[in-house]
């Protein structure tokens, strides 16, 4: 079957019995409460593998012709050299980055550049200069975003989007603010699936059990 | 004697999905707040009607995000909701031609039909197209409290760093709120409840006496209250906190939880995703998009969720089993409610104790269709009852200035407890194009301090389209699957519309015919003043 017959547009237009026939034709599970959102995006998914399969399989080039009108789009980059931090949730850091095309020139050009990273630093204040704890995470000169997990105990911590040379010394091209790690009850640190937590019985009609139990089921060694 | 207060906060908003254009098919784009006023709004405000005529005392807590009212309030809309009722209407005659030989069938078409009448006539005689009227009027009865929130529903914890952009979220918020309400109200709603470390320092010096948050804000906290969730506590500069109950309704949403009872309507299952295109004409007209038409006539039943789903397997939907129902789960949920109430009297010994309960707004009627029904017990049976009162928050911070002090941690009621799904691989590219805009806005409003004419009206422009760029609901539906292609070409349009005032600055020149189509396309925040943006100095 053809991506284009698999359009949302197509989808969201057949009925639900159609969906789930088509669906049924792809193999896919049917969920218990009809839920068509579902059953369009199990089957869009499929078409999107198919096309990729389909794309891999083929050795014809489509080049596009000076007649066709760009359509207006998000730029990819911005042509500056940045990057950002933000927190997900306390110990997950979501970090993106921008580099300009001198930049990026430079890097693939200049023979001694061995790779890009992100150096991850950890400071005692946000006012300290030396950093008490850090490392590096590799990345690709196509990277444009990493999540970075924060090592417990820690307190500020900054990213510098930096790259190596063969003579081993880094340079960075861009820093993020310095983020501060929240500090929470020392309960979410300690907590293990069977241990007994003490807490005044306030907490327990507060549902802190209940709370912990949920968190350590989320985010388990994540904030250990 | 101690007081135990049961405070029910309704959480209502919506992304600002507005179409100028009547050529293009919006059908699905419309449902979306169509079905909220004929399922949730106006059914909602018809019950605290009926409570007011039986003297029943009603205590709600209401949060009505600024697009939602810019919509509601918009003639436009307004007369495209009579229209698309009408068309509801004539489906519904439709119905019972094709449903004349099945008498429980017809029995429900009937029923949907009627209400569908009915939701015309609530909506354009009893309300007179205006429904924040009467919100107004019942706040004014002390009857509700409405709480003011972010400008467009942004999540503001992805903006922590940049203090310039929750200021202009939280001002243009309580702006929209004093221009629709007449004042700017007590407390303020964060959207998702999504709480950063000093947002208190935001939040207080626009008068804000309180916020809500999500109870590990509280319990997670390195100094935790003694009182649990049970009592208000404070930050720092006495900006005020309530914690909300964990097991509180939103739980509800969940598939095992009592909404998802075997009698229940089955809101799934609606004739606009089964019949032929040719039997929805009346309503869908030329349009090819499904979306649900308010015709559902079958129950939640008992199928096997492992089972494959057949049509007939559903039972007919029994609309009085169902009301039975929706008053034993309230009773069961007051009972839940009352009984933590007393055991926290206990062993709070002599203070006051609450529990906060919130609500979305979409699960009442929509998710849920008895939900209104159930609201309307809990309120009657909290009423009937002694000792436990309905109450709203800003009734409850008498000694504010001698409530214990925390630091709350970070924390939302989204996610997995710190709206991780606003922020993922499938929304995750959104952020830098907002962070961006934002830098940039702050920017102008350096470069361009007082500047009027022309350029205040770029300058305007491109404050309303990165507020719309931030809507946190554009980030959840993408997360959701729920009309991506829409929501993308939206959020594109917003950065897009956003760097062309950015460009339009930095050469001089502007396309005031382009300006004029934007500003059309987007009426919402007409009063906009874009040194919402400017650094505090």
């Amino acid at each position: 079957m053809e991506k284009t017959f698999l359009s949302r547009q197509y989808l969201e237009s057949i009925s639900t019995a159609d969906l789930i026939s088509l669906a049924d034709d792809y193999g896919i599970d049917i969920p218990d409460n009809l839920n068509r959102r579902f059953i369009i995006g199990e089957l869009l998914d499929v078409a999107d593998e198919m096309e990729n399969e389909r794309k891999a399989d083929s050795t014809v080039q489509i080049k596009q012709t000076s007649d066709d009108v760009p359509a207006e789009t998000l730029p990819q980059s911005y042509n500056e050299t940045q990057i950002c931090a933000i927190l997900r949730n306390p110990v997950w850091a979501f970090v993106f980055w921008d580099i300009k095309e001198a930049d990026l020139k430079m890097l693939h050009s200049d023979s001694s550049v061995v790779s890009l990273f992100l150096h991850i630093s950890f400071f005692d204040s946000a006012e300290m200069t030396k950093s008490v704890d850090s490392f590096d995470i590799q990345i690709s000169m196509n990277d444009r975003e990493q999540y970075v997990l924060i090592p417990g105990g820690k307190r500020f911590f900054t990213i510098e989007l930096a790259y190596s040379t063969h003579a081993g010394l880094a340079s960075v091209l861009a820093l993020t603010k310095c983020i501060e790690i929240p500090v929470g009850n020392e309960a979410l640190a300690s907590m293990r699936p069977g241990m007994e937590m003490k807490m005044s019985p306030i907490m327990k009609l507060s549902g802190m059990e209940t709370l912990l139990h949920d968190h350590y089921n989320n985010h388990r060694q994540s904030f250990s | 004697m101690a007081k135990k207060n049961l405070v029910l906060i309704l959480v209502a908003e919506q992304g600002y999905i507005h179409n100028s254009n009547s050529k293009v098919d919006f059908a699905a784009q419309n449902d979306i707040l169509f079905s909220a006023i004929a399922d949730t709004y106006v059914p909602l405000l018809n019950m605290i009607s009926r409570l007011e005529g039986e003297n029943v005392p009603v205590k709600l807590g209401v949060v009505l995000s600024a697009p939602l009212c810019t919509l509601l309030d918009d003639a436009q809309v307004q007369n495209q909701y009579i229209e698309w009722v009408d068309r509801r209407i004539a489906l519904g005659k439709a119905e019972l031609e094709r449903c004349n030989k099945n008498q429980a069938l017809l029995a429900q078409a009937q029923t949907c039909l009627m209400k569908a009448q009915k939701d015309k006539i609530d909506f354009v005689e009893v309300y007179g197209q205006k429904l924040l009227e009467k919100f107004k009027y019942f706040a004014s009865k002390d009857m509700i409290e409405l709480i003011p929130t972010a400008a467009t529903y942004a999540f503001l914890p992805q903006y922590a760093d940049l203090p310039e952009v929750i200021n202009a979220q939280i001002e243009t918020g309580l702006y929209a709120h004093r221009h629709f309400f007449g004042d700017s109200g007590e407390g303020f709603w964060l959207p998702y409840m999504g709480w950063a470390k000093g947002f208190e320092k935001l939040l207080r010096p626009y008068g804000i006496n309180y916020t809500i948050l999500e109870n590990h804000g509280f319990l997670f906290a390195e100094n935790p209250p003694e009182t649990g969730i049970f009592a208000p506590v404070r930050c720092s500069n006495s900006l005020a906190l309530f914690a909300r109950d964990h097991d509180a309704l939103e739980s509800g949403a969940e598939p095992e939880s009592f909404c998802r009872n075997s009698v229940y309507r089955m809101q799934q299952r609606d004739i606009g995703f089964d019949l032929e295109q040719e039997a929805l004409a009346p309503f869908a007209g030329k349009s090819k998009v499904r979306v649900q038409t308010g015709y559902k006539y079958y129950a939640n039943g008992t199928v096997d969720p492992e089972d494959a789903v057949a049509e007939d397997e559903y039972p007919i939907y029994d609309g009085t089993a169902a009301g039975e129902q929706a008053a034993r789960d309230a009773r069961a949920f007051c009972e839940a409610k009352c009984g933590k109430l007393d055991r926290a009297a206990e062993l709070m010994s002599g203070q006051d104790v609450e529990v906060v309960c919130t609500i979305p707004a979409e699960l009442l009627g929509q998710t849920w269709f008895e939900g209104i029904s159930w609201l309307e017990q809990v309120v009657r049976t909290v009423s009937a009852r002694e000792g436990v009162e309905l109450a709203l928050c800003r009734d409850l911070l008498d000694n504010q200035f001698s409530l214990p002090r925390i630091e709350p941690y970070p924390s939302a009621a989204s996610g997995t407890g710190y709206g991780e799904d606003l922020l993922d691989s499938s929304n995750g590219w959104m952020i830098r194009y907002t962070r961006k805009a934002c830098e940039r806005m702050i920017d102008l409003t350096e470069r361009f301090p007082s500047d009027t004419g022309l350029k205040a009206r770029l300058l305007n422009l491109g404050a309303k389209e990165l507020l719309l760029a931030q809507s946190g609901d554009w980030q959840k539906m993408i997360h959701e699957d729920r009309l991506p292609d829409y929501v993308k070409d939206m959020f594109q349009k917003n950065i897009l519309s956003f760097t062309t005032v950015f460009d339009s600055l930095g050469s001089n020149t502007v396309s005031t015919e382009w300006l004029t189509e934007i500003e059309k396309e987007h009426p919402i925040f007409p009063w906009m003043n874009y040194r919402v943006f400017s650094r505090k100095k």
